[in-house]
């Protein structure tokens, strides 16, 4: 009743070769027409949109230009609740959350003390819309474009990846 | 001839692939989790334990790949990660396993055009998971470098499933040449 108790036929193994070539193929060139569409419809972001838990105990969010370089430096100023500073360098010996490195138009986390390290694993953001996730501090740095009502639709209520 | 088949299959042997193959995936699970394999992109991963839902395909069936399919998701999300994990996985680990019973039945694609459908098809599956979970739809962008990455990880293991496949199936009671 099911073909797929049958051995495949030695036979045509080699047809089956190029068919999986094909595909491989097909799924090559699909990502390369996906990544086009997307790279076409992508624009370079002007500024970078945090989002922490603040000091109140809810979310807030600060937003910095990713036009001039700088290190967003992140501290943990009570169990769960977070401050931002801006500063133009960062000294590496001191301890910090989270350190969002921005130059050249690009935000990307350098820092974190987190046990996974996801954020710093993750690369440099600098297109609107992309983000960078820093999921056990609750921290969320995004893309945004000249106008804020881009990511006005992005309301996460629950980030688990 | 097929009848004559069915009559010779032997369940037990079948039992006893679930359960060596099971322990198995559970096994290449947790050496993967050992692995550093990171593109900083999250979600990426070799899927070493899609190699024995693969042979299983081939050795016994697509009843007996679900069910270790199924039961390793959920038995790596205990052992190695949380709820919501086992709710991604699974996720991935169903759409993958349809379309990969679907090429297999098909018969026109060795094991490694099997598993590359496997990888791409879960790696989409998680995707639209997160699109659900997140409530946004701009984590789209990571879709190519996920097709890529599910194409070429679900090839190479294809290969080595393959390998293998031709190797045991001589053992396997299932078929009766």
């Amino acid at each position: 009743m099911f073909d797929s108790d049958i051995i495949p036929d030695r036979v045509n193994n080699r047809r089956r070769y190029v068919n999986d070539l094909i595909l491989l193929a097909a799924c090559l060139l699909t990502a390369l027409v996906a990544a086009l569409i997307i790279h076409l419809n992508t624009s370079q972001g002007t500024y970078i949109e945090v989002s922490y838990p603040g000091s109140r105990g809810e979310q807030e969010s600060v937003t910095y230009p990713l036009s001039t370089d700088g290190y967003l430096i992140i501290n943990e100023i009570s169990p769960g609740a977070y401050s931002i500073t801006y500063s133009p360098d960062y000294d590496e010996s001191v301890p910090a959350s989270n350190v969002l490195r921005i130059t050249g138009g690009k935000a990307d986390m350098t820092e974190a003390d987190c046990p996974d390290l996801i954020c710093v694993h993750t690369r440099p953001v600098y297109s609107v819309g992309r983000s960078i996730i820093c999921l056990p501090h609750g921290i969320t740095a995004t893309v945004i474009g000249d106008n804020a009502s881009d990511t006005a639709d992005d309301e996460y209520d629950a980030v688990t990846w | 001839m097929r009848d004559l088949d069915k009559i010779k299959r032997k369940p037990a042997s079948d039992v006893a692939y679930m359960g060596l193959f099971l322990a198995l995936s559970l096994i290449l699970s947790y050496i993967e989790s050992l692995i550093p394999f990171n593109f900083g992109i999250p979600g990426i991963k070799l899927g070493l334990a899609n190699l024995c839902v693969v042979i299983l395909l081939y050795v016994c069936g697509w009843r007996e790949a679900l069910c270790v399919d199924v039961l390793r998701v959920i038995l790596s999300g205990f052992i190695f990660g949380n709820m919501s994990m086992i709710l991604y996985s699974l996720a991935g680990a169903v759409l993958s396993f349809i379309c990969m019973a679907i090429v297999h039945r098909i018969r026109r694609f060795s094991p490694m055009g099997v598993s590359l459908t496997g990888g791409v098809t879960h790696n989409i599956g998680q995707l639209i998971v997160a699109v659900f979970a997140l409530g946004t739809t701009r984590i789209i962008y990571y879709i190519p470098v996920l097709i890529i990455s599910g194409a070429l990880t679900g090839a190479l293991l294809g290969f080595i499933a393959g390998m293998v496949i031709n190797r045991i199936e001589r053992y396997t009671c299932t078929h009766i040449s």
